[in-house]
């Protein structure tokens, strides 16, 4: 579908770049947004990405290359975003789905039963639990599993995306595994509080 | 296979990219070593909590448009002609003109009316010396000059007319094609709004119906208790 929009929009079709758009916006705004960890700078990092790409398309000579090069974009502007460092606001979203886990640190969570009315709220402190051992761990190992776990590129693809030696990516991804196992045992998260044997 | 070259490849194998050559060997060996064996069920299970994470909806309704441009700009760019610069069109009149007239002066050029027909007549040696006579004009004279100069009004007032639908005709078809391509988009948002609202609905519905069944199991399972 990709492709053919591709194709389209640089023949001039310019309702093709929207198909491109919405194929692509929310995958490209949860890579940002697990990134960065704010909803609304998340969202402003998609558009420019997208604007971005409204320019360069062109530019692309390999249509089967795209993903790559979206998340390429993507990751660079969310890396200019972050070095602005200015910004730092936590979005209704945020406070909704409990981004910042409000007042309570990942045990307090974890003790307090009131806190987990019911199976809703309870993935929405686990989402929280995971975005903040995400952040606990070095960039260069957070982006390598966010692509991997999430986003869902081959190792190959990820180095490419990175420019960095292929098996330096594998073992990013081995370390960054391993120390968010280290974290959440610190913070003596368990099976039953997860679901799973850690 | 040693334990230190198992670590290398657990991630390979944990995602479903490892060679198939590779993945025997690497199953033979996990079977044996309780070490690897536990290192690749913590990662497993790491892997598996991170996807507990769901991904969210951001709600983005980005479109990108053809940039508009002016009915001005549209016409120019479809008829190039009907807006030449002024101020050179000006210079390039007068400088023509002022070449005319140096012209006509150095080879003193003597026009003149006779009987209905103009008479052209120059030298580079001066004026020739002839008897002056007055020019004769007669009625017929002016009779034909102005018939004439009304054929040419008509005839530019003509052409002005139609180099005017011309222009019209290409700037309604340019607005109708603008028009078309606006409703295009339009119509694209909004069958994405009602898609949207659609699945809302529908989980709404289902969440209505979660809590009903709650209640009904709720008040069944009272009044149970309370025979």
């Amino acid at each position: 579908m990709t492709d053919e929009a591709i194709e389209k929009f640089l023949h001039g079709d310019i309702s093709a770049f929207n198909t491109i758009v919405w194929r692509w916006q929310k995958p490209i705004c949860n890579f940002a947004y697990r990134y960065v960890g704010e909803l609304e700078l998340a969202k402003e990092v998609t558009q420019k990405t997208f604007i971005r790409v409204y320019k360069n398309l062109h530019r692309l000579k390999d249509a089967s290359r795209f993903s790559t090069w979206l998340h390429q974009i993507a990751l660079n502007i969310c890396r200019d975003e972050l070095k602005k460092g200015k910004r730092r606001f936590i979005s209704v979203h945020d406070l909704e789905s409990g981004g910042e886990m409000g007042n309570y640190t990942p045990g307090e969570l974890r003790d307090d039963p009131n806190q987990r009315p019911d199976a809703h709220a309870h993935k929405q402190q686990l989402a929280a639990i995971l975005k903040k051992a995400l952040e606990e761990i070095p960039e260069e190992q957070r982006v390598v599993v966010i692509m991997k776990e999430y986003q869902g590129l081959k190792f190959n693809e990820i180095a490419e995306i990175l420019n960095e030696p292929l098996n330096t990516v594998k073992s990013r991804m081995y370390y960054g595994l391993t120390a968010l196992r280290k974290v959440l045992s610190e913070w003596n998260i368990q099976r039953e509080e997860l679901g799973y044997e850690m | 296979m040693k334990c230190d070259d198992v670590r290398e490849l657990l991630v390979d194998y944990l995602y479903g990219e490892m060679d198939k050559g590779e993945v025997k060997k690497f199953e033979g060996h996990i079977k044996r070593c309780t070490s690897c064996k536990t290192e690749l069920a913590s990662l497993q299970a790491t892997s598996k909590l991170l996807q507990q994470w769901p991904d969210i909806d951001p709600k983005m309704q980005l479109v990108f448009v053809k940039e508009k441009r002016a009915l001005s700009d549209s016409l120019r760019s479809v008829v190039p002609w009907r807006a030449p610069r002024l101020p050179k069109l000006a210079f390039g009149l007068a400088t023509a003109l002022a070449s005319l007239l140096l012209l006509l002066a150095l080879t003193n050029t003597t026009i003149s009316l006779k009987n209905g027909n103009f008479e052209l007549s120059a030298s580079l040696f001066g004026r020739p010396k002839s008897a002056p006579t007055a020019p004769v004009i007669t009625e017929a004279d002016l009779i034909e000059l102005q018939r004439a100069n009304l054929l040419l009004c008509e005839r530019l007032v003509r052409e002005s007319e139609d180099r005017q639908k011309r222009e019209i005709a290409l700037a309604l078809t340019e607005l109708v094609r603008s028009a078309d391509y606006q409703r295009t988009l339009d119509m694209q948002l909004f069958g994405r709004g009602l898609e949207e609202i659609q699945e809302r609905a529908i989980r709404r519905i289902a969440r209505t119906d979660q809590i009903v069944d709650g209640i009904v199991q709720y008040i069944s399972q009272e009044g149970i208790s309370k025979r």
